[in-house]
């Protein structure tokens, strides 16, 4: 299975990858290759498989048939286990200068084992300016085999000079037929399910595998669903951004405890755990302080999950409200939410489209306030008393 | 023989002390306790400690529970008995079902799952329990205040030990320091409200719940002058963030009091809106001042106040210093005076 089958909906991108990784190819037998170049960017909205389309593009640069999928080299750079695959992953709140630092000295180190040395930073829009900046120089001239390959939601969310310096490759929201055909193919969850989780999850690839695989997953999108219904008065809209709040705390739990709990076991293990008891006690005593430090960087990946997860269930209520425009303005667009459409008509009854409009602005608000560090629960608050009475304006 | 943390210093210590629970003050506390009662039998008496997670603990405890040639009496004791590897765990069974003449066994658990099978031949070996499990917000930590007032044989009013409370909160170990204080300076009786102010009035964290106070008792001069107050003697940078958390904290309670049945109890009440029981009747005297909608507003405002102080939340509305100042001023008014 070619490694560019795991991308969803996303035929001109792989066309333009599939091509850069022949032309690298090319390049190496010093023939022309104006289709490779050191120094990517690669965008597309959440969830339509940035780093996967990365990773792929990677693989296909190692491997000998420009990505075959099934050979080593593939396998290992997908598997993130590649010795000339790096992948920096910003998991934390953000990531600083100092480890930039580190990275652009790893990148100016020649391949061991392929053709090109190839780092792939996931999220680039959470390095800081100044980690950006440090990246400035190694972009614009990097190690004769090196490939850099930035992912980022949009291109104005990574800075102006580095995107000159990139070429950039932007992937689409995949289409919800695309994406329920994928978690049928790779999930096999049945053709109901997969239409749902595709529907619901508006394109975000991880969600609606999720929302595919998980039932608490689904339940509790349900109950985030529910909330807009049951803001009677003052006391049940600070319920309701309480509830919103469990709910996500719930997802990003389910995320996080199992990869928590792996990076634990993997440290102990290379610490020496597993052979008898007395190098178990040795291997935990010697972990000490870098499992302090892992624990450390897990709560930050914890809280950075938890706002991802809130934004998710954000993302959901303006598809409610979405729907409910649609219905008030009678167009014949399919809804997001069909499963509800009763309770949808009910709402879009009940209230014109101006209130609305104004609901989807005080959702678009509470996001751009938690992205800015506004304590989670008190703007949803905010925002749950907004959305029971539109009229009310932002202070 | 399970007794709470709290029990009357026993007269002689039990052979065998099983001290379990997560917080650590409560723990410290009781194996001192064991050994205090011991010395009181036997003034000679030495304590030994054992580290349950250290390499070969099994042989450290082996030897602190060996007699020594003088036959000395001691106090042993093993932390973090979880930590203890298979011999280490057999070290303490055998101890248990045999254990030498003068010797006081004091083992430390810090709860949870680990060494559960342990914990169990322990307790069912009939040694004496110290249960240390986390106090509970309000009630839980307010009694452990009284009783702190009463190990020192001393009396304090209700007001004086919610005034601790609220000026330190949940730290155990700032509560039972902060009390011994007052009773060594204070010779009054009862001590009261008025001294506990007298001593921990400068702490940061009153300064805002004090302001909080007052703004949701709608006395915006007050909450002005004290908002002040704290910006000329506190952490400027701290005073944004720690106000908007003690004003939202504020807001949260009254509004969920909002939405209770006025047959409810007080303590039915602070279960629902979760505060604790004696926070019920303020609650309920601020939200007979405060009309739906108001609180509604107030909640917009804090929410972007909070925006304010983190950097602003689009671009280009970050403050400057005396910019900030005057939002939390403009902030504190606007909200304590509504319409």
């Amino acid at each position: 299975m070619s490694v560019w089958e795991v991308l969803i909906g996303q035929d001109e991108a792989t066309a333009t990858l599939s091509h850069a990784a022949a032309d690298a190819a090319r390049s190496l037998r010093g023939e022309p290759a104006p289709g490779m170049t050191h120094a990517w960017l690669i965008t597309g909205p959440p969830g339509s498989g940035r780093s996967t389309a990365a990773t792929a593009f990677a693989a296909a640069l190692v491997c000998p048939e420009q990505g075959c999928g099934d050979c080593i080299p593939c396998r290992t750079a997908i598997a993130g286990t590649h010795s000339d695959v790096e992948i920096v992953r910003p998991e934390g709140l953000s990531y600083g200068a100092d480890d930039t630092e580190a990275l652009v000295m790893q990148a100016s180190m020649a391949p061991s084992t392929s053709r090109w040395h190839i780092i792939v930073v996931e999220d680039a829009d959470r390095l800081t300016e100044q980690a950006l900046n440090r990246l400035l120089k190694a972009l614009e001239e990097p190690a004769p085999s090196t490939v850099w390959i930035l992912c980022a939601p949009g291109v104005e969310d990574v800075l102006p000079t580095v995107r000159s310096r990139t070429r950039h490759v932007s992937l689409r929201t995949p289409s919800a037929s695309d994406v329920a055909t994928a978690l049928q193919q790779c999930h096999g969850v049945d053709a109901a399910i997969a239409a749902f989780a595709a529907r619901a999850s508006q394109g975000h690839i991880g969600r609606a595998r999720a929302l595919a695989t998980d039932e608490q997953a689904r339940l509790r999108r349900h109950e985030v669903l529910r909330l807009p219904l049951e803001l009677h008065d003052l006391a049940s809209c600070f319920v309701a951004a309480a509830d919103l709040l469990a709910a996500a705390t719930g997802d990003a739990t389910a995320l996080a405890d199992p990869l928590d709990a792996r990076e634990e076991a993997d440290l102990l293990r290379a610490y020496g755990e597993g052979a008898d008891n007395a190098s178990n006690a040795r291997a935990k005593k010697l972990s000490g302080k870098a499992m302090k430090d892992l624990q450390k960087s897990h709560k930050s990946r914890r809280t950075r999950m938890v706002r991802d997860q809130i934004d998710r269930a954000l993302l959901d209520l303006v598809g409610f409200y979405r729907d409910v425009l649609i219905l008030q303005v009678q167009s014949d667009v399919g809804l997001i939410n069909e499963e509800m459409r009763t309770q949808l008509s009910q709402v879009a009854v009940r209230a014109t489209p101006e209130d609305t409009a104004r609901r989807l602005e005080a959702l678009a608000y509470a996001r751009l306030q938690i992205a800015a560090n506004v304590t989670p629960q008190l703007a949803l608050e905010a925002l749950m008393v907004r959305l029971k009475d539109p009229s009310l304006k932002a202070a | 023989m399970n007794a709470p943390w709290h029990a009357d210093s026993m007269a002689t210590p039990a052979p065998v002390t099983l001290v379990s629970g997560p917080e650590e003050f409560l723990a410290e506390r009781a194996v001192r306790d064991v050994v205090l009662a011991a010395r009181k039998v036997d003034p000679s008496i030495e304590r030994r400690d054992v580290e349950g997670s250290a390499e070969g603990a099994a042989g450290l405890l082996r030897e602190a529970l060996s007699p020594t040639l003088f036959g000395d009496a001691a106090v042993v004791v093993v932390n973090g008995i979880e930590g203890l590897d298979d011999a280490g765990q057999t070290a303490v069974r055998t101890a248990l079902a045999d254990l030498p003449v003068g010797i006081y066994l004091v083992l430390v658990h810090p709860g949870g799952v680990k060494g559960k099978a342990l914990l169990t031949d322990i307790r069912k070996s009939g040694a004496a329990e110290v249960d240390c499990a986390t106090l509970k917000r309000g009630g839980d930590t307010i009694d452990f205040i009284t009783r702190e007032f009463a190990r020192h044989g001393r009396k304090a009013t209700r007001e004086a030990i919610n005034a601790l409370y609220e000026s330190l909160g949940q730290d155990l170990r700032m509560l039972a320091a902060a009390v011994s204080q007052v009773c060594a300076d204070i010779d009054a009786e009862p001590i009261d409200a008025e001294h506990v102010h007298f001593y921990f009035d400068g702490v940061a964290e009153v300064s805002s719940f004090q302001i909080a106070d007052a703004v949701w008792d709608r006395r915006p001069k007050d909450a002005l002058r004290d908002l002040r107050w704290a910006m000329e003697t506190g952490d400027r940078n701290r005073i944004g963030p720690s106000l908007v958390s003690g004003l939202s904290g504020g807001l949260r309670s009254l509004a969920r009091y909002t939405g209770v049945s006025h047959s409810m109890s007080e303590g039915q009440i602070a279960g629902e809106i979760g505060v604790p029981p004696w926070k019920v009747k303020v609650i309920k005297r601020q939200a007979a001042r405060w009309r739906p909608a108001q609180l509604a507003q107030a909640t917009l405002l804090l929410a972007a106040a909070d925006g304010a102080t983190k950097g602003g939340v689009r671009h280009g509305e970050s403050l400057d210093p005396v910019q900030k100042a005057a939002m939390l001023e403009s902030l504190v008014v606007n909200i304590a005076s509504p319409d």
